[in-house]
């Protein structure tokens, strides 16, 4: 018989989590002050964030006379970017957080509780199969 | 590494080893550092030696007083932070990490390729799919059941896998020369690599950890097999299998209708065997209701599920009782 054009989906978490993030790159420039925070924070935190996320591949890299900059790469092909000038080390870990916690997702409104592919446990009600109503 | 000295920053090396870090040279050029292997200086000034725990070390000296044809290679970031993402920091021998992600067609001197792996690894992956699917709906066709484990190890199925484990960073393979008679693609490339994934964790950890992740990562994805039973006609052979069952014929019976006159009839038909409900179809014509109410006689009886079953391999677990599983009949003939 012909092979239907589906695919068996990906539902991550069901069995097994993927984590999505897998590169986070920090850029940061060694002589401006937008830079402090930064600077400090890849002395002090980010080598315990690196050890504790191993699943994350993180690259240092000086970028002369730009603002800091963490950038982070996901496995659906698409990066976030963050800005971090100015920032203090305790700012800049809740950004790495955000970044490494991310799918890499455009961001969307979600307007519904629940969202799933599975059908409703009991079914959804048909006028053929309820109770008439009595009068 | 003399520009790195001279700025205020100053990484602990020690710090660095056991981790993905690395540092680069302040130079605009190497900013991005998409899938370049540290070179033995670079590696050497770095301090970072890419072995990501001691026991893989002695595992990699041991490997290389073995046979000094192939070279023991230095992990990079981009692999090491793959195989964390799918467990594979766990395999006692940290080596295989490098040959699961080279293909064949990346021929050098002293470096292991997946090919082996590949192989192991797609046989057992069928395996664990076949037994898994045929547990659990015993009565599943034969060809419908192929088809099944089919789609969910074929190349297309597993090039998605690969892009969703992160395979595009880490994958060593070499284009074919234009001029060649085959083209190698780049999906059997990016397939070959999960294949040689579940080859490693079977032949590292054994039959129950692949069993484990197979089951995780494959068979946890969402397929409706439904649509993979192809039944030319239903009341036909619907007929011929309650006759096999020793059965009552079954009768098409109209349980509801609506706008029978009006542009959209809707008819809800029943069919029975006895006083049995077999099946329910609707349908906007009475034929094609009871053709669905057929189809879905069909559906119920062929992809009933087993419940709580347990799988033939887990002999292999230590302590398991394994209690044999239904065995299904062989489809109807008609």
């Amino acid at each position: 018989m012909p092979a239907p054009l589906a695919h068996p989906v990906l539902k991550n978490g069901v069995g097994a989590f993927i984590p999505q993030c897998r590169r986070l790159v920090f850029h940061y420039c060694e002589r401006s002050g937008s830079s402090r925070g930064m600077i400090e924070y890849l002395k002090k935190d980010l080598i315990q964030f690196a050890k504790e996320h191993p699943h994350v591949e993180v690259i240092v890299t000086p970028r002369p006379s730009k603002h800091p900059v963490i950038r982070g790469l996901y496995l659906n092909g698409r990066d976030k970017v963050v800005c971090v000038r100015n920032m203090e080390p305790k700012d800049i870990s809740g950004k790495v957080t955000l970044l490494k916690e991310s799918a890499g997702n455009r961001m969307k409104v979600f307007n519904k509780p629940v969202i799933s592919t599975t059908e409703s446990v009991r079914g959804i009600w048909s006028p053929f199969h309820a109770a008439p109503h009595k009068i | 590494m003399a520009g790195l000295l001279r700025s205020p920053l100053v990484l602990a090396r020690a710090g660095l080893r056991a981790s993905a870090v690395r540092v680069c040279p302040p130079t605009l050029a190497r900013t991005f550092l998409i899938n370049v292997k540290p070179t033995k200086k670079a590696a050497r000034d770095d301090g970072f030696t890419g072995s990501p725990s001691s026991p893989s070390e002695a595992a990699a000296t041991e490997i290389g007083n073995d046979s000094s044809k192939y070279r023991t290679e230095a992990i990079p970031p981009a692999v090491f932070a793959f195989a964390n993402r799918l467990g594979l920091n766990n395999l006692s021998d940290q080596t295989l990490l490098m040959r699961i992600v080279t293909h064949p067609s990346y021929e050098r001197v002293g470096v292991r390729t997946n090919q082996g792996l590949d192989v192991l690894g797609g046989k057992v992956m069928e395996m664990f799919v076949l037994e898994y699917l045929n547990t659990k709906y015993p009565k599943m066709p034969v060809e419908m059941l192929q088809e099944a484990v089919n789609i969910y190890t074929r190349t297309t199925t597993l090039e998605l896998m690969a892009k969703e484990f992160g395979v595009n960073d880490v994958l060593r393979w070499v284009h074919s020369k234009p001029e060649a008679g085959h083209q190698l693609s780049h999906r059997t490339v990016k397939a070959s690599v999960v294949r040689a994934v579940v080859g490693a964790i079977y032949s590292d950890q054994g039959l129950i950890k692949a069993r484990d992740f197979v089951h995780a990562h494959l068979l946890s994805r969402e397929f409706k097999l439904e649509t993979l039973l192809q039944i030319e006609e239903p009341k036909r052979y619907l007929s011929v299998l309650m006759k096999r069952l020793g059965r009552e014929r079954p009768v098409a019976r109209l349980m509801a209708e609506t706008g029978r006159q009006s542009k959209a009839p809707v008819f809800i038909v029943g069919v029975y065997s006895g006083t049995e409900k077999i099946g329910e179809g609707f349908g906007s014509s009475l034929k094609m209701a009871e053709t669905r109410a057929n189809k879905d006689a069909l559906t119920k009886y062929y992809l009933e599920e087993q419940k709580d079953f347990g799988l033939p391999s887990d002999v292999e677990i230590e302590g398991k009782v394994y209690t044999p599983t239904k065995v299904g009949d062989t489809q109807i003939v008609v």
